[in-house]
């Protein structure tokens, strides 16, 4: 090990993550993940539901974790994380409330699509200091509309942000708006089983003004027209922040006891050949 | 190809309810085929019947009427 230390040393910067586009070679599925780790943050995107993250873990906190024995962790080592579907729900809950996942809802004339519902593929380049992940575009059918949709990943080297960019290429109605809602619904946690969420603060933030909420899961919303919807996590010394370009209206939703996560968000409109830019950025809060 | 969405019946994923995982499918028209999100598993309707019946192997007992609960 000290010498693949020495090697991996020699050939990598601190900055640089570690990526893998993985694909089933087993199950015959043609499902695909997308792993990204890197000194800020370590996430998964799931290609068969359209690239949604699935699992995000906040290693920009550089929390003190020890584990084993006579430590207080003796027997799970994990690292917390802010998104795991599959030990948190994720788009599929068997109940009303929402799991955690970082998507995208498309709604047209009240008809309403998650890109979780959406099979592609993905394909990965470097360009200069910066992952892309490219996934084939998507189409969405509502009643009276159909637009195909094609997401991009950007992961900047050193950044701790993940940018997605969506793009209506088609719409079969070319002046038509669909509502693009970006969000992510996340908690805290190594395991399937819920923490306590009450020292977890939401926030609105744009040029003029800032106001927010301390958790007390009473399922309260708020909304401001532009800047960022942010939620600060003190048990993993966090502060997750959801940021977007152009005109759109930020959100966060407090859950309940049986949804006990948050959500932030942003809403944009736009229509044939126009895209929505957000950022989904951690920082370390302490 | 257009996003998927709940199949006729709402079917559990075979191989997740193999191991008490109770995750819903959802149903990709053009391929006709429903799909887990949890798993990797994929197959058409007819597949999904076959595995659930296969998978009540464990129940041996499941015809037979029992009528007492103190003796065998």
């Amino acid at each position: 090990m000290a010498e693949f230390a020495d090697f991996y040393r020699a050939g990598h910067t601190y900055t640089q993550p570690e990526c893998a586009l993985w694909r089933d070679i087993l199950y015959g599925s043609d499902k695909q993940y997308f792993w990204h780790a890197d000194p800020y943050l370590r996430c998964c995107l799931d290609m068969n539901q359209g690239g949604a993250m699935i699992d995000l873990r906040p290693y920009v906190a550089k929390l003190y974790w020890p584990v084993g024995i006579g430590t207080p962790h003796v027997q799970d080592a994990s690292y917390p994380f802010l998104i795991q579907a599959n030990y948190r729900a994720g788009y599929f809950t068997h109940y009303a409330g929402e799991g955690t996942i970082r998507s995208c809802k498309l709604t047209h004339k009240g008809e309403e699509v998650d890109l979780c519902l959406t099979r592609t593929w993905a394909h990965f380049e470097k360009k200069g200091g910066t992952r892309v992940l490219t996934l084939d575009p998507v189409e969405i059918k509502f009643a009276d509309l159909t637009v195909t949709l094609q997401t991009e990943f950007e992961f900047e080297e050193g950044s701790g942000a993940v940018k997605t960019t969506r793009c209506i290429l088609e719409s079969s109605d070319p002046a038509a708006k669909v509502e693009l809602n970006e969000y992510i619904t996340a908690c805290y946690g190594t395991t399937e089983y819920p923490e306590d969420m009450t020292s977890v603060a939401l926030g609105l933030k744009n040029g003029s003004e800032e106001r927010g909420i301390r958790y007390a899961y009473r399922c309260r919303e708020d909304e401001m027209a532009g800047g960022e919807a942010s939620a600060l996590v003190p048990p993993v010394e966090t502060l997750v922040t959801l940021a977007a370009a152009g005109e759109h209206t930020a959100y966060y939703k407090e859950g309940y006891a049986f949804s006990p996560m948050f959500t932030l968000g942003a809403k944009s409109e736009i229509g044939q050949g126009e895209e929505m830019v957000t950022w989904l950025r951690l920082e370390k809060a302490n | 190809m257009a996003q998927a969405g709940k199949g006729k019946l709402n079917f559990r994923c075979p191989a997740c309810f193999m191991r008490d995982l109770d995750i819903d499918m959802f149903y990709d028209e053009d391929s006709r085929e429903y799909y887990c999100l949890r798993c990797c598993y994929t197959g058409s309707e007819a597949d999904v019947q076959q595995k659930n019946r296969m998978a009540r192997f464990r129940y041996r007992a499941m015809a037979k009427r029992f009528q007492r609960f103190d003796t065998r």
